[in-house]
């Protein structure tokens, strides 16, 4: 994961605590993206960067040997799931999950506490933490952040989450503040149960829905507990493009400079771009593996939909420029042949992985060399023609990006591969993610 | 290596017992087949849930051992009739990204009801994506665009069950598309190995008509390629009774050993519908099959299982990693084992895989039994050429196999 060639830093910025170390590398002039290294206990990862979601302990049919050869850096494990099957103290005793699951780099659990609300039943919070009905055996269980914590504790993460009061985004009233209030308290009583600080990284998670007046409590709050990183929480839950980036913007323009800043649940391409340029350092989502295992193919352009039979006669790879395995070895036509098959899923998923993890080397790429303005213009009109979506117009506005594709100097995209892009990435389950299928900017576009 | 031309088979070494080894010189760039070997079943070129890649790894341990590569793949041809485009003229190998020879056979041997035919110019087959009807033009039009390595001739197979009336007229649409395409003046089939099949259903009397049929054919040049091979079907269902009343043999085991003696000693034999290790063994010392399909290994890992088996010391009861009392083992599938699964991962892990319905437990458990299979047939070649060689007699090898499991 060494990178061998970089310019030198414009901006030296560094946090050691424990486990994690974080230098901002390179700063954009114009936006507020930054390339950073952050190494963790398994890795020394590139920021910004994608991270693919493992929910049972592997990715959606990868081998830890294809993750590695993907460039993946860190992987996503879910704590609700991995908490009930195997279990948190069965993961202990095969020596965390690393052992468990032949995966050495990177990785990162939640709290469980999304999963919870999003898919048991019955659930309800008190200060004490989430009571919810199992969904496997409709037994009661209290998770608390102590709980949250020997969990994540016993599976090893280099990086965990904090316990947070997740409410819908689409709430507004008291229940939100409430929510956030809770999430402060919460935090505290993680960093006190938190056994492994030496060797495990908690993160705090800024709630405070769509008001800007409960995030900025809530971001004076966390940074004060001084968290080695900090997540963007309560987005990507059906609130409007619009409302979503003005969070995103908030919330980086207040977070310190040097840690990390992860926003969760965010996997669109369009969305790392813009969200990068506003200075997010960390992404996960599910889609790039979900939407393989309906056959769709992530491009530049969009998504290819490989089961329509327009594709039965196409000899071309999915992206002659991507250079990931399964575009050298293999044809569309081909893809369409299988796409039903479990190998279909598995193919199209690396490809998936790969498109993922590029696209982020070419952002840091694009970042080191000062050019990220050029890069943006140019995949946006790659992407959308002249159609960006407003919100995605006034978030690039917001960080100093006016996109005029009449006057743009035409960048090539993709970039040269960076130099410390080993190859592309890896795939990956996760957590329920919302989607607003009315979002134009989320909308999969089916060529 | 076989200097033979690309479609020959030629048999390298002999036991006492009859055991032989052989070898089928292949065009592509895949080296040749060496046999006894298994063909491993795919859906379009894939073997579930093992991408290129992945086979690669599979065979990976093997590497450096006398006829080891990737393993050959069994296809469907009416399955592959519908996804090899028109405008791709480098073979289905080439399509699928396959390392290993291919192997296309005209009906889906994992369907019971396999191919039928309306006439004496087309059969309609099942494949694993349905029922697809193939008739001589469409046939050699497959060819040309496969170029596989071996190919079956197009052929009529009554329904299990049917009576002789059907039988014979499945033989009679079967020798006149044989003649069709033996007159054919077109070489899509250049190259290629040439598989006749032995026919017949159940009515022991028109099994040996097709016996006769495939002695005809034996060493004919079809569409360029030579009748080299013959596919012999699972006659073992075939009922006693039905059998002896038309005059044929006294019961499955009897057609198999009769049609294995009239067979040429040269062709190469297909065996189908013997898949389990000690039915292999069986049949490859007594010299009846060359050629197996290697559905045992995936059946297995279907249903949660990890081989454990090898030449030297018989088949173990297999593990099932379902079983919860594997939850916390540390343990590799089996001990010893050098496959990618049993280097890198646990009982556990492929347990807790498999619980909650993750494909890379099914992979892994796949990777391991594939490999065990490969190892399997390497570990038989090697003993018999070892018995050439003035080494142990495979008989007692094959004694030996069958004490131990
Ligand atoms: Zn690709
Ligand atoms: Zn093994």
């Amino acid at each position: 994961m060494e990178s061998n060639t970089h310019s030198a830093p414009l901006c030296v910025t560094v946090i050691t605590t424990m486990a994690l170390t974080f230098v901002v590398e390179a700063e954009c002039s114009v936006t507020k993206a930054r390339s950073s290294r952050l190494t963790l206990p398994h890795t020394t990862a590139c920021t910004p960067m994608f991270m693919p979601v493992g929910t049972q302990g592997s990715l959606k049919g990868l081998t830890p040997p294809q993750m590695v050869q993907l460039g993946c850096q860190v992987v996503l494990g879910n704590t609700y799931h991995l908490g009930h099957r195997p279990g948190a103290e069965t993961v202990a005793a095969m020596g965390g999950l690393h052992a468990f699951s032949g995966w050495h780099g990177g990785m990162l659990t939640d709290s469980g506490g999304f999963q919870m609300v999003s898919l048991a039943k019955l659930s309800s919070v008190s200060e004490e933490g989430v009571t919810f009905a199992s969904p496997h055996d409709g037994t009661t269980v209290l998770l608390s952040p102590e709980l949250s914590i020997a969990m994540q504790n016993n599976i090893g993460a280099d990086i965990i989450m904090a316990l947070d009061d997740v409410v819908s985004s689409l709430i507004s009233g008291p229940r939100v503040e409430d929510a956030m209030h809770r999430s402060i308290r919460w935090l505290d009583r993680c960093i006190a149960a938190h056994a492994r600080p030496a060797e495990q990284n908690l993160f705090g998670i800024i709630q405070g829905g769509l008001d800007p007046r409960l995030r900025l409590y809530c971001l004076d709050a966390m940074i004060a507990r001084d968290t080695p990183g900090f997540a963007i929480g309560g987005l990507s839950g059906g609130e409007s493009k619009d409302e979503f980036w003005k969070m995103v913007h908030l919330c980086t323009q207040h977070l310190p400079a040097d840690k990390p800043r992860y926003l969760m649940g965010v996997g669109y391409a369009q969305d790392l771009v813009v969200c990068s340029a506003l200075g997010v350092d960390m992404f996960d989502c599910v889609f790039p593996t979900r939407t393989a295992r309906f056959g769709k193919a992530l491009v530049r352009e969009g998504e290819l939909a490989l089961k329509h039979k327009r594709f039965a006669t196409d000899l071309s790879p999915i992206d002659a420029d991507c250079g990931c395995y399964v575009c050298k070895t293999f044809t569309r036509a081909y893809l369409h042949a299988v796409v039903k098959s479990h190998t279909g899923a598995q193919l199209i998923s690396y490809h998936n992985i790969a498109f993922q993890l590029r696209l982020m080397a070419d952002i840091r790429a694009a970042i080191e060399a000062d050019a990220l303005p050029g890069f943006v213009t140019a995949y946006m009109q790659t992407r959308f023609g002249p159609n960006v979506p407003q919100w995605i117009v006034d978030a690039l506005f917001a960080v100093g990006i006016e996109l005029d594709f009449a006057t743009a100097t035409p960048v090539a995209w993709p970039l040269p591969v960076a130099a410390d892009f080993a190859a592309v990435v890896a795939s990956e389950p996760g957590p329920p993610v919302a989607v607003d299928p009315a979002d134009d900017g989320l909308a999969a576009m089916d060529l | 290596m076989s200097t033979e031309k690309a479609g020959a088979f030629s048999i390298t070494a002999r036991s006492a017992c009859g055991a032989r080894c052989g070898i089928v010189a292949v065009c592509g760039g895949s080296g040749a087949l060496a046999t006894p070997s298994c063909v491993v079943p795919t859906f379009r070129g894939v073997v579930p849930f093992l991408p290129p890649d992945v086979v690669g790894q599979v065979v990976a341990p093997l590497a450096g051992r006398a006829g080891t590569g990737p393993p050959a793949a069994l296809l469907v041809q009416g399955d592959a009739i519908k996804v090899v485009p028109a405008g791709f003229d480098q073979g289905f190998a080439a399509f699928a990204a396959l390392d290993g020879p291919v192997m296309a056979v005209v009906a889906d041997p994992a369907r019971y009801n396999m191919s039928g035919s309306r006439s004496k110019s087309s059969v309609t087959v099942e494949t694993p994506a349905g029922r697809t009807s193939l008739d001589i033009a469409g046939y050699k039009a497959l060819l040309a665009g496969l170029k596989a390595d071996i190919v079956e001739l197009l052929v009529d197979v009554p329904q299990p069950g049917a009576g002789t009336r059907r039988c014979a007229k499945a033989l009679d649409n079967t020798t006149a598309m044989w003649e069709a395409l033996a007159a054919a003046d077109d070489r899509s089939a250049q190259g290629a190995l040439v598989l006749a099949r032995v026919t017949g259903g159940d009515a022991g009397s028109v099994v040996q008509q097709s016996v006769a049929l495939v002695r005809k054919m034996a060493g004919a040049e079809v569409l360029g390629g030579v009748v080299g091979g013959v596919v012999v079907p699972d006659l073992r269902s075939v009922a006693a009774d039905s059998v002896t009343a038309e005059g044929g043999y006294a019961s499955g085991e009897a057609a198999l050993a009769a049609v294995a003696a009239e067979l040429p000693d040269s062709l190469l034999r297909v065996y189908e519908g013997v898949e389990q290790p000690h039915e292999i063994v069986a049949a490859v010392r007594d010299g009846k099959g060359d050629v197996f399909y290697g559905t045992y290994p995936t059946a297995a890992a279907d249903l949660g299982y990890a081989l454990e088996l090898s030449l030297a010391h018989g088949q173990k009861q297999h593990v099932n990693l379902r079983d919860v009392s594997f939850a916390e083992s540390q343990a590799p599938l089996v001990a010893g084992c050098p496959c990618y699964a049993c280097e890198k991962h646990t009982r556990g892990y492929i347990h807790h895989l498999l619980v909650v319905h993750e494909m890379v437990g099914t992979e892994l458990l796949m990777i391991h039994n594939h490999y065990v299979f490969q190892a399997f047939f390497a570990d038989i070649r090697e003993a018999i050429a070892a018995e050439a060689a003035g080494g142990a007699p495979f008989a007692d090898i094959a004694a030996a196999f069958m004490a131990a499991s």
